[in-house]
């Protein structure tokens, strides 16, 4: 009997903790779009305020930020250095596309990420200015919706980790 | 850095491919290099005119000419900015960019104008690549001139373009400095220094503070505040304002360097609007600058504008 409640627990606890895992994807989805979000911030100041090169801006981009977006605007930067493509925004896009799997992005930011790309080529200032600021905006929308997402989320797997728990129990015993 | 390398790393595209096949030796005499969309790309060698082949040779026919097209143009000037065009903002609307090692690109393209301001250019057509040369010691034998008892006399430089004002002046700029001389320069479109990036890329000498990138009236003046100069440099005085800075600076008791688009002393001091006859209250030296053959023959001239010398400078 006392092996048959041990097991159970195990039983339990592991399909609660297989749970928890899942609904910490959004965790760390969202985490992702902070450093984005960091990052758009760093590129208005950089490029606006301070009118630093694109590849300077990157650098300092990836210096401040961390996991995969660091990664992808490291990687943008290098390619920048090269000189060998024709345009920032291909740079960019081919970095994000390289580095996407270190990151828990999902469609809706990849989207926005894409768009904030295709917009740095941008021949002035107040150009670069109002792209980052409507990415921010997008970025903060996406981040409130997520969050609510989120809350329900980590509630749903929990419950539904520990109940698949109950029903292997009981299935078995 | 060779200045073929600084000239091809500046851009990309099939502008970038052709200027990698012409000879190095070559580009150390090269004083200009423009491309036109749909247009053959001509090269200035020594005073003559070259046009460039897709093979990278300079001929003298149109056979074979490297033709660029309108793309061609935008993804070299793209590259060129470093992909920030945003950052050359100012630099656009006045028509050039400043690149690294002090070589100058003008560009033309589609104004767009709000308010009768240009507020930026895109689509461009052309480009002018003027390729700063930094002679060092071609100023060893006009720097006594203007020399007084170890004050420097106020100095004019007066050329037509591309003919070496700059590169006179940043050597006069780098003796005086090495001679123990405190000198700031102005130096508002970077070529003097050749600027990049927080580092001169060009021997200015170790007593040179350089302010780049600032209208050349501010820049005078906060150098003159900042800097406790002996002398202030800069190059191509032509604004309405200039001149109520040079004055500020001679009231300060300190000495002034320039130069001026011109083809005499007397169009200099038209163009920075100094009233006939009191060009000595302003300058007690003039070098006109003239091409003579594949040389550059330095007219120097004193408060009464009587030759008191002539020096070739290259």
């Amino acid at each position: 009997m006392t092996l048959k409640i041990i097991g159970m627990t195990a039983v339990i606890a592991s399909s609660w903790i297989i749970g928890v895992i899942f609904s910490m994807k959004s965790y760390f989805r969202l985490e992702d779009i902070e450093e984005l979000k960091k990052a758009v911030t760093i590129f208005l100041n950089d490029t606006v305020n301070s009118s630093m090169a694109l590849s300077v801006v990157f650098k300092d981009i990836s210096q401040k930020t961390k996991g995969g977006v660091s990664a992808i605007f490291k990687d943008a930067e290098n390619l920048i250095l090269t000189k060998n493509g024709n345009l920032a925004k291909d740079m960019l896009k081919k970095a994000i596309d390289k580095n996407i799997k270190n990151t828990y992005f999902e469609y809706e930011e990849l989207e926005c990420f894409y768009s904030f790309a295709n917009s740095i080529d941008s021949i002035n200032k107040e150009q670069q200015r109002n792209n980052a600021r409507l990415l921010i905006d997008s970025i903060q929308i996406l981040i409130s919706d997520i969050n609510k997402k989120a809350a329900k989320e980590r509630r749903l797997y929990n419950s539904a980790g520990i109940l698949c728990g109950i029903l292997i129990c009981v299935v078995l015993v | 850095m060779s200045i073929k390398d600084e000239i091809i790393f500046l851009g990309g595209g099939r502008i970038k491919d052709v200027l990698s096949l012409i000879k190095d030796c070559d580009f150390d005499m090269f004083e200009e290099i423009r491309f036109r969309a749909e247009k053959p790309a001509f090269i200035t060698k020594n005073g003559v005119e070259y046009v460039l082949s897709e093979n990278g040779e300079l001929l003298e026919h149109f056979k074979n000419a490297f033709i660029p097209s309108s793309e061609d143009i935008n993804i070299f000037v793209n590259v060129l900015s470093g992909y920030s065009l945003y950052a050359f903002e100012e630099e656009i609307k006045n028509g050039y960019i400043t690149v690294e090692g002090g070589h100058r690109v003008g560009i033309s393209g589609k104004a767009i104008v709000e308010n009768g301001q240009v507020l930026a250019i895109n689509n461009f057509y052309s480009i002018n690549i003027r390729i700063s040369h930094e002679i060092k010691g071609c100023a060893k034998n006009i720097v006594p001139f203007i020399l007084n008892d170890k004050k420097v006399i106020n100095t004019i430089i007066v050329s037509p373009p591309g003919v070496g004002k700059t590169t006179l002046l940043r050597d006069i700029i780098r003796i005086l400095s090495k001679s123990g001389k405190n000198i700031s320069v102005a130096d508002e479109r970077g070529e003097i220094a050749g600027s990049w990036q927080g580092i001169t890329h060009n021997d200015i000498g170790p007593r040179t503070d350089v302010m780049d990138s600032c209208p050349k009236k501010e820049g005078m003046l906060t150098l003159l505040r900042s800097m406790s100069p002996e002398v202030i440099a800069v190059d191509e005085l032509g604004r309405e304002d200039d001149i109520k800075a040079l004055d500020t600076i001679l009231s300060a008791g300190v000495s002034v360097i320039c130069t001026v688009h011109g083809k005499n002393a007397y169009d200099a001091f038209r163009r920075i609007g100094i009233e006939k006859n009191s060009h000595k209250e302003y300058f007690g030296v003039f070098i006109e600058l003239k091409r003579v053959n594949n040389s550059i023959l330095a007219i120097i001239k004193d408060d009464n504008l009587n030759v008191i010398g002539k020096e070739l400078i290259r």
